[in-house]
């Protein structure tokens, strides 16, 4: 427990308070003040020269090597088969042209070319393979799925478009799509009655045409049961388009913070493309239920290809800056500079990865900003993803104070080559110093112990050491991992671990789970600290050994009641991959509740990133959701799921470090409270969340029914100092300063954000 | 039976916490008598057979003792333990059979991980450490179908044929497949083969064993399937 008195203080904390006199200060606390937004700012050279950069790089990409470029590759690919004689070769190709041209949204013309092929098997007196046989029946009645999606889920959108299990607004109007692609879907389970890929796509169409469950053919049911709630959260409406806040792009990243401190979370957004669609969008939140984009002005015009953003302040004065990751899933077409985006406080942005020394291209979509050596500063870790003659080693960039980096991966150990798709910060063993998490989608995950100074010299600057103690520590999977993150879902006081699982044959192994069924796919472990340096896997216990298949995900605290729940964005590159996103509510530490349902959270379209927020300030979190595929014209409206309430007690905590970093990151807080005549404590850390997606870095903890705070407790990991403040309010909010006795009240002003009618919803404001 | 009860009866009189006071020797007996009595009952538990360390014997000899003179000790887990893998021990020796390697399930933990690790397979959240090698296939079965597969067997040495565990073009429900072949099939397609550790908990648990096949032990499989029948 890192609130006890430990034994031995932390070395790195002694040492780096003693060497703190010889750094830098951080930046004089009026840097931090808000300031209006500038409406004048001219977008710098260097930003431009990123774009440019971006720009030249995608250009010279090469499209039959790139998965997501379909309509580059179905020009290459035609020209492909009209100079090949080999029926075989010519079959491949026209197969792939297909699923391209369903890809580039043009269906009528998919739909052809499966005619042609149907035709071509029959010249050539094939009997088609059962594996063909089901892909193109399977291909044919995405075709129709996706004309449905598009005529009611896109231009009719509403907000029970896409919400699984469908109904309501849900059900199309225009039910040609979904009612030919039930027919090819019947005649394909009449072939294959244990496909479960039909099967699964079979019940999706048929709750579009409002005929689930009744009129499913009775062996092909997937019963209602399967997908019910354990507990009704309450229905959480979409209150994104109303806003102007329902980006429709490609999957992407999201940051949800207050960019410019005027007490409102404000909002950035990235689509993965390099489209003009794909732009980076920023979003002001001014403070009365309204919102106004300010890319433009913010100097962010051109900057597209962020599948990820992270923020952190590489500079100390207390504004968050945001890390833009590109080239992940690319290979060795992936090698895109991230950019660092200097926040300057007036609501603009300036691209400063060059000024910084950190122009690299490797392909990556996971960072974490941590003070690994306790100088106050925020380094960066960088998860890279190596392919087969691709070798892109995990880097770590020391932070030298002065605006720019050093890169320190090899000298520390830390250049590990995998297929890394997270990385996650976090002190599983209390000892002060940030140890990390990484996520292997083809190999076993990795559990680099924060060893402090690797040798003699304890200089910051001295080369570092981490261990890999993952196997010892009782961490063995998932073996093809995503997301993950560090929580202390128990309230004990040490740091859990979560990783996701991602790897499906296909959309049937998310039908087998619901039923029960066995399936080889890769499900989410969850392992809890056992407080000795050892993890225990208590996936099946806690109700989460489930095939997820989640790409974003985060977490908070969806009815306050001071237990962390997890919301996860599902899906893949596959159009037919058509799964919920899931939301799992913690029951008191005990078991986690799926609340995908009565949440409305099972957006089916592809979810990614992930963030918790109370963006109208009332006391509850929302949940900003990115929503959208991979392809070309898999592109759907992000969502901006609003808390109706629940009537439990909060508090929020702006801390800001001293010696520690500015934005304070890897501050850990204890929170005592009084309920039904006992003391609870609760224990949070500072930082943006989950791997992909970013909650804001001020604390939102809910208390429950809490009658009164006893008392806050934070932990300044650069000192090893524990700060007690007393005399807090139960649904205030509270500026901490380190080494500061008193917090300081902020008033942060509320607003009503209105919402349509959703059956069964009731929205509260505390 | 007699022989399984001995141990217990002897071990059992470590955990008594009886108040009764030591009973007076029988009379007419010599010193010698009693001797060969202590003889008898530790030969009848293969007292010598048990592998223990000297000191072992005296802190066994000790506990007869303290009971002896009314002073018996607790029985800890730990000794609880002890107890049950002594007796279990005593029966594989009074019965003539080897002791399980997989007696301690600690063991069978260790062997489906390092086993699992070194065939490259993965491991479900039951237990099976499973590889699917060749899946051609569309449909797979439901626990209500009847599905016509293949397998073989070998120990858990990786080298012992266990021919009493193999079929050919078996016909049967899914629902009657041992646990791990039931939970395997479930994951294949017509055409698809696998190799399987099966744990002892997914092979025949705790009931009979088929003769050969050593109690407790994970069971390594093929298993090929040919044809879902599908359920009316």
């Amino acid at each position: 427990m890192f609130f006890l008195p430990n034994p031995k203080p932390p070395a790195a904390a002694r040492l780096a308070a003693l060497l703190l006199v010889l750094l830098p200060p951080p930046a004089p606390a009026a840097e931090a003040a808000p300031r209006p937004p500038n409406d004048h700012f001219v977008q710098p050279e260097s930003t431009k020269q990123m774009i440019a950069e971006v720009a030249q790089i995608y250009r010279n990409s090469d499209p039959t090597r790139n998965p997501f470029r379909s309509a580059d590759s179905i020009k290459l690919m035609r020209a492909a088969e009209a100079g090949s004689s080999d029926p075989s070769a010519r079959l491949s190709l026209k197969m792939q042209i297909a699923q391209h041209l369903l890809k580039a949204g043009l269906i009528e013309e998919s739909l052809k070319e499966l005619d042609e092929i149907d035709a071509f098997v029959r010249q050539n007196g094939w009997t088609p393979e059962p594996v063909l046989q089901a892909t193109l029946l399977t291909q044919r009645a995405m075709c129709h799925l996706r004309t449905g999606e598009t005529v009611n889920c896109q231009l009719n959108h509403n907000q029970d478009s896409c919400l699984f299990p469908l109904q309501g607004g849900g059900i199309h109007q225009l039910k040609a799509g979904s009612t030919a692609a039930k027919a090819v879907l019947l005649e394909l389970l009449g072939k294959f009655p244990g496909d479960l890929r039909a099967r699964w796509l079979l019940n999706i169409a048929c709750m579009t045409l409002g005929e689930y469950p009744d009129q499913v053919p009775a062996r092909w049911l997937i019963p209602p049961e399967r997908f019910a709630s354990e507990y009704d959260i309450k229905r959480f409406p979409d209150v994104a388009p109303a806003l102007g806040l329902a980006v429709d792009a490609l999957s992407g990243g999201v940051v949800m913070d207050d960019f410019d401190h005027d007490g409102f979370l404000d909002l950035m957004v990235s689509s993965w493309g390099f489209k003009e669609r794909d732009q980076l969008r920023v979003f002001r939140n001014n403070g009365d239920g309204t919102f106004t984009e300010r890319t433009v002005q913010a100097g962010l015009q051109g900057m597209v290809g962020g599948l990820n953003l992270r923020q952190g302040d590489f500079n100390n004065d207390g504004f968050v800056d945001i890390i833009v990751l590109r080239g992940a899933w690319f290979g060795a077409q992936g090698h895109y500079p991230f950019s660092l985006l200097r926040n300057n406080g007036d609501f603009t942005f300036t691209d400063v990865t060059a000024q910084a020394g950190l122009i690299h291209h490797k392909p990556t979509q996971s960072v974490a900003w941590f003070d690994y050596n306790g100088d106050g500063w925020l380094d960066l870790f960088f998860a890279n993803e190596s392919t087969d003659g691709d070798d892109c080693p995990c880097e770590l960039f020391r932070n030298n104070g002065d605006g720019t980096f050093t890169d320190v991966s090899a000298e520390c150990g830390v250049d590990a080559i995998g297929f890394y798709k997270a990385v996650a910060t976090g002190d599983f063993n209390n000892d002060g110093r940030p140890d990390l998490l990484l996520s292997n989608r083809m190999g076993p995950p990795k559990l680099l112990r924060n060893d402090g100074p690797a040798g003699a010299d304890h200089s910051p600057r001295a080369p570092w050491k981490f261990t890999d103690v993952a196997a010892a520590a009782g961490i063995d999977g998932p073996a093809n991992g995503f997301p993950c993150w560090f929580f202390d879902y128990d309230n004990d006081g040490w740091e859990d671990l979560m990783i996701t699982g991602y790897s499906i044959q296909d959309v049937g192994d998310i039908a087998a789970d619901y039923m029960g069924r066995p399936t080889p796919a890769a499900k989410a472990r969850l392992y809890h600290n056992n407080g000795d340096g050892t993890f225990t896997n208590v996936s099946r216990a806690m109700g989460v050994s489930k095939v997820i298949h989640a790409m974003g995900a985060n977490f908070g605290d969806l009815d306050n009641d001071g237990w962390l729940d997890f919301y996860c964005g599902t899906g893949d590159p596959e159009l037919a991959t058509l799964i919920p996103n899931r939301m799992f509510r913690n029951d008191g530490g005990k078991h986690f509740q799926e609340v995908t349902s009565s949440g409305g959270f099972g957006m089916l379209q592809k979810g990614h990133a992930i963030a918790f927020g109370d963006i109208d300030n009332d006391g509850d979190q929302d949940v900003y959701s990115v929503v959208g595929g991979a392809v070309e014209t898999d592109n759907f409206p992000n969502q901006l799921l609003l808390n109706p309430g629940h009537g439990n007690h909060w508090l929020k905590l702006q801390l800001e470090g001293v010696k520690t970093n500015r934005v304070a990151i890897g501050a850990r807080v204890r929170v005592v409270v009084r309920e039904n005549g006992a003391e609870r404590s609760l224990y949070r850390i500072v930082g943006p969340g989950a791997s992909f997606g970013a909650n804001p870095l001020r604390l939102e903890v809910g208390l429950g029914q809490a009658a009164d705070i006893v008392r806050v407790e934070v932990f300044w990991p650069v000192t090893g100092v524990t700060q007690i403040v007393t005399g807090l309010e139960r649904d205030r909010a509270y500026h901490i300063l380190e080494g500061q006795a008193a917090a300081d009240p902020v008033a942060l002003k509320s607003f009503v954000i209105p919402t349509a009618p959703v059956p069964g919803a009731h929205h509260h404001h505390q | 039976m007699k022989f399984r009860i001995l141990p217990f009866l002897l071990l059992s009189a470590v955990a008594a916490r009886g108040e009764t006071p030591p009973s007076p020797p029988a009379p007419g007996y010599s010193r010698e008598a009693y001797a060969s009595l202590g003889s008898g009952f530790a030969q009848n538990i293969r007292l010598a057979e048990l592998g223990w360390t000297e000191a072992q014997f005296e802190a066994f000899v000790d506990g007869l003792r303290a009971t002896f003179h009314g002073h018996p000790n607790a029985l800890s887990p730990e000794a609880a333990r002890l107890q049950a893998e002594v007796g279990r021990r005593v029966e594989e020796l009074v019965n003539g059979r080897h002791p399980s390697a997989f007696a301690d399930p600690a063991r069978v933990q260790a062997y489906m991980k390092q086993r699992a690790q070194e065939m490259k397979l993965k491991v479900s959240d039951t237990g099976l450490a499973y590889g699917l090698m060749v899946q051609n296939g569309v449909s797979r079965p439901g626990p209500e179908d009847k599905v016509i597969i293949s397998f073989q067997a070998i120990a858990a040495d990786g080298q012992t044929a266990l021919p009493g565990l193999a079929a050919d073009h078996l016909r049967l429900d899914v629902s009657d497949l041992l646990p791990g072949l039931a939970e395997a099939v479930q994951m294949m397609t017509p055409g698809g083969s696998a190799i399987l550790i099966v744990p002892p908990e997914l092979s025949f648990g705790d009931g009979d064993w088929p003769a050969g096949v050593e109690r407790g032990s994970p069971i390594i499989f093929t298993l090929t399937l040919h044809e879902i029948v599908a359920a009316p």
